[in-house]
């Protein structure tokens, strides 16, 4: 990085110009990393269809078209019913923890944030704990709903208090951290205790939980995830000033005239009720909303008018391509989807920090 | 108002009185820690699971293990010699490393959350005893399963370690990389756990191989004593002798080195003896969390953040409590709950009421 020479007006614009181009370059590139990704998903299972005939299929279901044979109805079910719910829901967790990533990294300025700080992962974990191991459940549905539905109200518990707690103290970023930790500490207690108790099946089962997968989604899966990351994405893009401020630190924010402690909650709340909502679905996903906010600031720098949609775009992207790789390696089985990103991803993402030349967050 | 921060006027001689006083507050903070550790130590040896020993036949025993009249083995002289007398020994020695470890790394890496886990000492002590436990690959066969699946902890735990001291030859690399780097080596060692985990064979295996990371000290037996303690001992002895430069870099990393610090040597060299410390205690008695993160932060809250009193403070007061939670733990369940459940769900409500009680600014 060599300082900018400053020599005309013009060549200043066209330095800029070709400063934000790079980072629409790479929006745009992961975005067609991502269909690429999806038209090798599509293609590749027992159908044996070609990348375009995918879609083809795709848009035609949308828009309604009739098949005429029967074959052709049974790839619609199947593409349709089998192989477009895991891939919606790998976009929508993806753009949903990158997002939560990166209001929690600048919310609590601090770059070890993700997600799951405030102790939703935890919380969420003994919720289905509870309902795996003793049959317990909020809901008085029985199985798979019990373990949602127990699942998001233990994410939302741990969050709630922290919440509670910043409306009687004055709570400094680091007074936020440790008072999740410690939350997610006692939450992750109970949950070993519980397992502890559990007998080797129970626990088995509960520790699989807590691997995310995408294995068993449908589309019933899909709707309320969609509906909230849609929601938390278009709040958090119009939030990016906001965002930007607070990263600034606590002080300087509330000198440029933001009510931090306002937005702070409802940042707080908004990544505890996006995060919430999608783990009670598809079990702990971690890394990407720690690392996918990292990855695209050490490519396009800070400002999250633009790491925000390059993050939502990485996000998918990695979880796209590992769910990818999990149903490849030991096909026709699967392995976890969380398991691959944390194998494939962290080298990458240990190369990245050794590889950057200069002082690599600074910013904080 | 903007005048009352300057102080009132004070003799020389009064100053010096006054930060005399200072010292001397802190050094009595550092001797009432020192004499609960003793209560605690006792507290624990007296804790028996069973109801039929009294007091009194504890103190039999001590008196006649002590002058060296070993008598004919019976129920209770085990009991309290081979089983609650390495244990209380134990406790006091994995309190004391885990907090002086978790102060270094929270000096060092300029983190309010660093632990001694943060370069991933524990995830790969996991790694290590699960090869183990769900393999059998063991790199030395001792004939004894404890041992050998501590070896292998053991060195596991010092592999992500020596990664990121190899990354830390990089000249510009800044505490935040370094954690970074720490999360990525920790989450390729919890992945290969993970995975290990979900080819085990059997659901049994899985136990316990979680049991092991729990972190217990049942495990303890008086042979794996010695080394412990003499590992503990020297690093906690080399540490408090480098913690004069290590406290400088808290001023951050040009001012060190402006002040004289060869900062990269003592950060690293703090960083071996840390790791080191550590897998050999978790390597023992698996990951015992919490204790290194919050001892040092209620220490701080005492004695403030000087490492020559922070370091000792932290170690009694990690000490006490987990002595304590170990009795606790073998009081109310026969068995005997492992002692990281009981650390973390009563640790965590108490350091978040010390946290919101404390006015003081801890960090930052």
């Amino acid at each position: 990085m060599t300082e900018p020479v400053i020599e005309a007006s013009n060549d200043i614009e066209q330095q800029y110009h070709a400063y934000i181009f790079r980072k629409i370059l790479l929006i745009t590139g992961f975005f067609i990393a991502c269909v690429i990704t999806i038209a090798v998903s599509l293609t590749i299972n027992d159908l044996g269809l070609q990348p375009l005939e995918a879609f083809e299929y795709l848009i035609k279901h949308i828009i309604g078209y009739d098949f005429s044979t029967s074959t052709e109805k049974k790839v619609d079910f199947m593409i349709w019913n089998f192989y477009t719910p895991r891939i919606v829901m790998a976009i929508v967790c993806g753009c949903g923890l990158a997002i939560c990533g990166v209001v929690m990294q600048s919310v609590l300025a601090n770059p070890l944030a993700d997600p799951y700080t405030t102790g939703v992962s935890d919380g969420a974990c003994l919720g289905a704990t509870v309902a795996i191991v003793t049959g317990f459940s909020y809901a008085s549905l029985a199985g798979e709903m019990g373990i949602v539905v127990n699942a998001f109200i233990g994410a939302l518990v741990p969050a709630l208090i922290i919440i509670a707690l910043s409306a009687f103290i004055r709570m400094t970023p680091a007074t936020t951290i440790l008072v999740g930790v410690a939350l997610s500490n006692v939450f992750g207690g109970l949950q070993t205790l519980i397992n502890y108790l559990a007998d080797p099946e129970s626990l088995t089962a509960a520790l699989r939980w807590g691997i995310g997968s995408f294995t068993s989604v449908h589309w019933d899966d899909c709707g309320i995830p969609f509906i909230v990351t849609l929601v938390g994405s278009i709040i958090s893009i119009f939030l990016y000033r906001y965002l930007n401020l607070i990263t600034l630190g606590e002080k300087s924010a509330k000198s440029l005239g933001l009510d931090v402690e306002k937005f702070k909650t409802l940042c707080l709340v908004l990544v505890a009720v996006m995060a919430s909502a999608l783990i009670c679905f598809v079990g702990i996903i971690g890394f990407v909303g720690l690392v996918g906010p990292h990855i695209v600031r050490m490519i396009i720098g800070g400002d999250n008018k633009f790491v925000i949609p390059a993050s939502m775009m990485v996000g998918s992207f990695l979880l796209l391509i590992s769910d990818l790789i999990a149903r490849l390696v030991i096909y026709p089985d699967e392995l976890r989807v969380g398991l691959i990103m944390s194998v494939i991803g962290a080298p990458i993402f240990l190369y990245m920090i050794v590889s950057r030349k200069s002082g690599y967050g600074s910013v904080y | 108002m903007a005048f009352s921060t300057i102080p009132d006027p004070v003799s020389a001689d009064e100053a010096e009185d006054q930060y005399f006083k200072y010292l001397k507050r802190k050094k009595l903070w550092i001797i009432i820690f020192m004499v609960t550790t003793v209560f605690g130590f006792f507290f624990s040896l007296f804790a028996c699971q069973s109801e039929t020993i009294t007091n009194k036949d504890v103190w039999d025993v001590l008196i006649a293990r002590l002058s060296g009249r070993t008598g004919p083995v019976s129920y209770i002289d085990t009991v309290v010699w081979n089983y609650n007398m390495p244990r209380a020994i134990m406790g006091v020695v994995v309190g004391a490393s885990l907090a002086v470890g978790g102060a270094i790394m929270q000096i060092i890496m300029r983190n309010p959350l660093a632990t001694p886990y943060t370069t991933g000492v524990s995830a790969g002590a996991s790694m290590g005893a699960a090869l183990f436990i769900y393999l059998d690959v063991a790199l030395m066969w001792t004939g004894d399963y404890n041992t050998t699946v501590a070896i292998n902890a053991i060195v596991f735990a010092m592999i992500p370690t020596a990664a990121i001291l190899l990354v830390a030859r990089q000249r510009h690399i800044t505490p935040t990389s370094m954690i970074l780097a720490g999360i990525a080596m920790m989450y390729i060692f919890s992945a290969t756990t993970t995975l290990l985990m979900l080819l085990a064979p059997h659901a049994e295996t899985v136990e316990g191989a979680y049991m092991w990371t729990i972190g217990s000290l049942g495990r303890v037996t008086w042979e794996n004593i010695p080394i412990v303690i003499a590992v503990v001992i020297i690093s906690i002895i080399a540490l408090q002798m480098i913690s004069r430069n290590i406290h400088l870099m808290n001023a951050g990393q040009r001012t060190a080195t402006t002040l004289g610090v060869n900062v990269r040597f003592y950060r690293n060299l703090a960083l071996f003896i840390t790791a080191t410390m550590t897998a050999v205690v978790v390597g023992v008695t698996g990951g015992i969390g919490f204790m290194g993160l919050i001892a040092p932060h209620l220490a701080r809250i005492v004695v403030g953040s000087d490492p020559k009193y922070l370091l000792p403070c932290s170690a009694f007061i990690s000490a006490t409590i987990l002595l304590i939670a170990d009795a606790v733990a073998k009081t109310i369940t026969l068995g005997g709950i492992p002692v990281g459940i009981i650390t973390s769900v009563i640790g965590g409500p108490l350091f978040i009421l010390i946290l919101v009680k404390s006015a003081k600014k801890i960090w930052y």
